[in-house]
This record gives structure tokens, C-alpha cells and sequence, in this order.
């Protein structure tokens, strides 16, 4: 005999037992009038719900609601940001990068392991020591330049430079803080242009994710017509970026405010 | 191949709407709630598993920043009054009249159930979620979800056929 508890009368009202259940409940229900008064009340709380609430879902949605989702809020949106930041200080970077040509210098031989590494090649973390070894400008960049500022250093007279130019910053699940940055070298064959994040650990700014920047430059702005040969055929690798960064990143990027004043702090 | 985010959002908006009034009790704080949900969703969809259900995630939304908000005005010894239930327009006044009035009725009795009673009843009986589903967005076992249910819907009967009741604790 099916046992006919409130639940269970309920579960019956709302169709939620299996049909073997259903047979069993509707069959115990022909001797049990007290059992049949408790469905009544449970079909009847289940009718006035729906029936009171239902006129809600043919009104018109307030505009606010809709004006909401059609302008995400800006300042707290990755893209917007970085696109601003890009926008603002790295015109000009990106422009008279790809004028120049000049002789391949050390900088790139030293470098050349970190410039090359892209999405599936992940730098295994001796690599990552390796670059953090070899890449103080990086460090320097990162722990002293403001997000949209650029960070311009020229290696040798008539040489190579290099433009490294923060987009954000934010911190990660541990309360590091993290950076997105661009870095550009200047005046070799071909200016090599990269993106990466580094998070800052024991005092050093470690790249977490670096990508060359051929891949994903022309759909992150500027689009400098030189460099069309490397479009990439779909946009996926930038939508894989901002997922490596998303991932990354707990709350919100810093504001400008805040960012300056933990510069200011060193970090701490 | 799928419609973007926000697009699906702007269609859940009249379910998410009715969830946020069912927990209210007031238009204009359930006009609030959602749009502070939908304000918060946008800056973490990349915390949206686009696999998983995106009404699901957003009642989720909705009931944490409910109850952050009850919590807190609770702490502060603020009654959250209610605000007038505002007519929706309709041609026939009379029907939209009654309408208004269960649903008015139908509010002020739900104000009477403890929070988590007030969450299950309105994604299962008014939104019409099952005993799993709604395990599933409130993170509780399908056991928790069918007790609350059973004694919301009871207390709810009570309220509703009795009017003095209603009457009575309806307005402080």
C-alpha cells in the first residue's frame, strides 16, 4: 500500500512521481477521502500561484531592464578596457612600428623562446623561470608603468626598442596581482608584436600566458595594413585570450585610482 | 549557433521578473532586483558555464542578492514595506481588477513564509521548475525542496482561505 503523506500527495499533484507512483497514489486515493481533500488544496495553491503570477509575463518589460542589458555597464568590461587603453597610448606604437626595419640585435635571440610562444605551447615553468630570467624589462614594465602608459626602452645605439604597454591589471584567485600587457619589439626585420599576462610572485612578474601578437593584433585594433598576411582566419584566438584572463581574473580590473596607489605601495 | 548572451537574457526578463516579485512582494524592488542581477551576470558571464542553464544561473544570481539585501535590512531593523501592487493595464477592468487582487493577495500571504520556503515555492509552483531543478538552483537536497514545498503550500492554503489572517498580519 502506497503510503499517502503530504509529500507525496504533493509530488502526485505536481507530477512528480513516476508513472508506476502515479497508479499507485491515484488508486490509494479512491479509499482515502482525507488524502483527496489535501490534493484539492495542494491543486488549488498550485492554480492560484500560477494564475496570480501569470500576468506578469505578458506585460512589457520596463525599459531600464532592457537598457541594462543592451549597454553592459563600461569600466568593467575587459574589452572596453583594454581597447581604450590600446586606443589611447598605443596608436602611435603600433604605426611607426611597422615602418621600421632594421638589423635582427640580441634582443630578440635572448627573447626568442618567449616571443615564439603561443596557445598549445604553454611555457613549461622552467621555461617560465627562463624568461623571467631573461626578460627584466618586462619586469620593470610591469611593476612601474600604469595600464595604457607606455614603457619604451632602446637596447643598443641604433639598435633594437621595445614598447611594452600595460592594458590591466587585476588579481587572481590566490590575490596576486596580475597584468595584461603588449610588448613590442622595434627595428628589427619585422616588428615582433606579443600579448601576455604575468603575475607578480615573490617580487617578480612571471608570464602566465603569451601569445604572439600576429595572431590576435589585427582584431584587437589598430589593424596596421602591413600586417595583413597574418589575419588570422577565424577570431578564436583572441576569444581564447580573454578566457585565459577571465579565468585568471577574481572581481573586477583595477581602476586607475587603484592601481596607481598600489604602484605607489610597490605592489604590497 | 547560439543566440548571445545578452539576447537569451532580455528573453528570460518577464520569468526573471515574476521570480523576483514572487520574492518581493513589490514591483518596483523586483524591478531593482533584477536589474541589479542582470548588471552583476554581465560582469561575470564568463563565470557561466554555457553548457549549464542560464535561467537556472540567474535565479541563482537573484536569490543570492535577495538575500544579501534581506539579510542586511534585516540586520539594520528595517521593515521592508510593500509597496502598492500596481495594476497592469488591461481592456477589461474588472478581470484585471481581480487579477490584481489575488495576486496582491497572494504577495502579502507569501511575505508570511520564511525566505526558503518563499524561493521554492515560487520555482516550482510559479515558475514551474521540478523538484530536481530547483535542488539544483538552490544547492539543496530534492528531500529539503519537497518538505518546504509541502509547508509552503499549506501555510499559503491557510493564509489564502482565511482572510482575517491575511488581514491581520498583512500590513504592520
Amino acid at each position: 500500500m502506497t503510503q499517502l503523506d503530504e509529500e507525496t500527495l504533493m509530488a502526485y499533484v505536481d507530477r512528480q512521481l513516476d508513472s508506476q507512483h502515479m497508479a499507485e497514489v491515484e488508486a490509494a486515493l479512491l479509499h482515502d477521502p482525507e488524502a483527496r481533500a489535501t490534493v484539492r488544496m495542494f491543486q488549488h495553491s498550485a492554480a492560484t500561484l500560477r494564475g496570480a503570477f501569470d500576468s506578469i509575463l505578458r506585460e512589457p518589460v520596463p525599459n531600464r531592464l532592457l537598457a541594462a542589458l543592451n549597454s553592459p555597464p563600461t569600466g568593467n568590461n575587459v574589452q572596453d578596457i583594454r581597447l581604450a587603453r590600446r586606443g589611447g597610448a598605443a596608436r602611435g606604437l603600433t604605426q611607426t612600428v611597422w615602418a621600421r626595419a632594421a638589423a635582427v640585435a640580441l634582443l630578440v635571440g635572448a627573447s626568442a623562446g618567449y616571443l615564439s610562444a603561443q596557445w598549445g605551447q604553454t611555457p613549461s615553468s622552467e621555461s617560465a623561470a627562463r624568461i623571467a630570467a631573461t626578460d627584466p624589462l618586462l619586469n620593470e614594465a610591469l611593476e612601474t608603468t600604469a595600464s595604457g602608459a607606455v614603457f619604451a626602452r632602446q637596447e643598443r645605439e641604433g639598435g633594437v626598442g621595445r614598447d611594452i604597454l600595460p592594458l590591466l591589471t587585476f588579481r587572481d584567485a590566490e590575490n596576486r596581482y596580475c597584468r595584461e600587457f603588449e610588448s613590442t619589439l622595434k627595428g628589427v626585420d619585422k616588428p615582433r608584436e606579443n600579448y601576455g599576462v604575468a603575475c607578480r610572485e615573490e617580487g617578480v612578474w612571471q608570464p602566465r600566458a603569451v601569445m604572439a601578437g600576429s595572431l590576435i593584433a589585427p582584431t584587437l585594433g589598430g589593424e596596421p595594413t602591413e600586417h595583413s598576411e597574418y589575419v588570422p582566419a577565424m577570431g578564436g584566438d583572441v576569444a581564447g585570450f580573454d578566457t585565459v584572463i577571465q579565468q585568471l581574473m577574481v572581481d573586477q580590473p583595477l581602476k586607475p585610482d587603484e592601481e596607481a596607489a598600489v604602484i605607489g605601495r610597490g605592489w604590497r | 549557433m547560439t543566440e548571445p548572451v545578452e539576447a537569451q537574457l532580455i528573453a528570460l526578463l518577464p520569468r526573471l521578473r515574476r521570480f523576483a516579485l514572487g520574492l518581493t512582494g513589490s514591483r518596483d524592488e523586483a524591478d531593482d532586483l533584477v536589474q541589479a542581477a542582470c548588471e552583476r551576470a554581465l560582469t561575470r558571464l564568463h563565470q557561466w558555464q554555457p553548457d549549464t542553464r542560464l535561467d537556472s544561473w540567474m535565479f541563482r544570481i537573484i536569490k543570492t542578492i535577495w538575500i544579501d539585501q534581506w539579510r542586511s535590512d534585516k540586520a539594520r531593523g528595517e521593515h521592508v514595506d510593500l509597496d502598492s501592487v500596481q495594476p497592469p493595464t488591461g481592456s477589461n477592468g474588472r478581470h484585471v481588477t481581480e487579477v490584481q487582487n489575488t495576486l496582491e493577495a497572494v504577495c502579502r500571504a507569501m511575505e508570511q513564509l520564511p525566505e526558503d520556503q518563499r524561493l521554492v515555492l515560487i520555482l516550482v509552483s510559479v515558475d514551474g521548475l521540478s523538484y530536481e531543478e530547483a535542488a539544483a538552483v538552490l544547492e539543496t537536497p530534492v528531500g529539503t525542496i519537497m518538505s518546504r514545498l509541502a509547508r509552503a503550500r499549506r501555510r499559503l492554503h491557510e493564509l489564502l482561505e482565511t482572510p482575517s489572517a491575511t488581514l491581520v498580519r498583512g500590513r504592520h
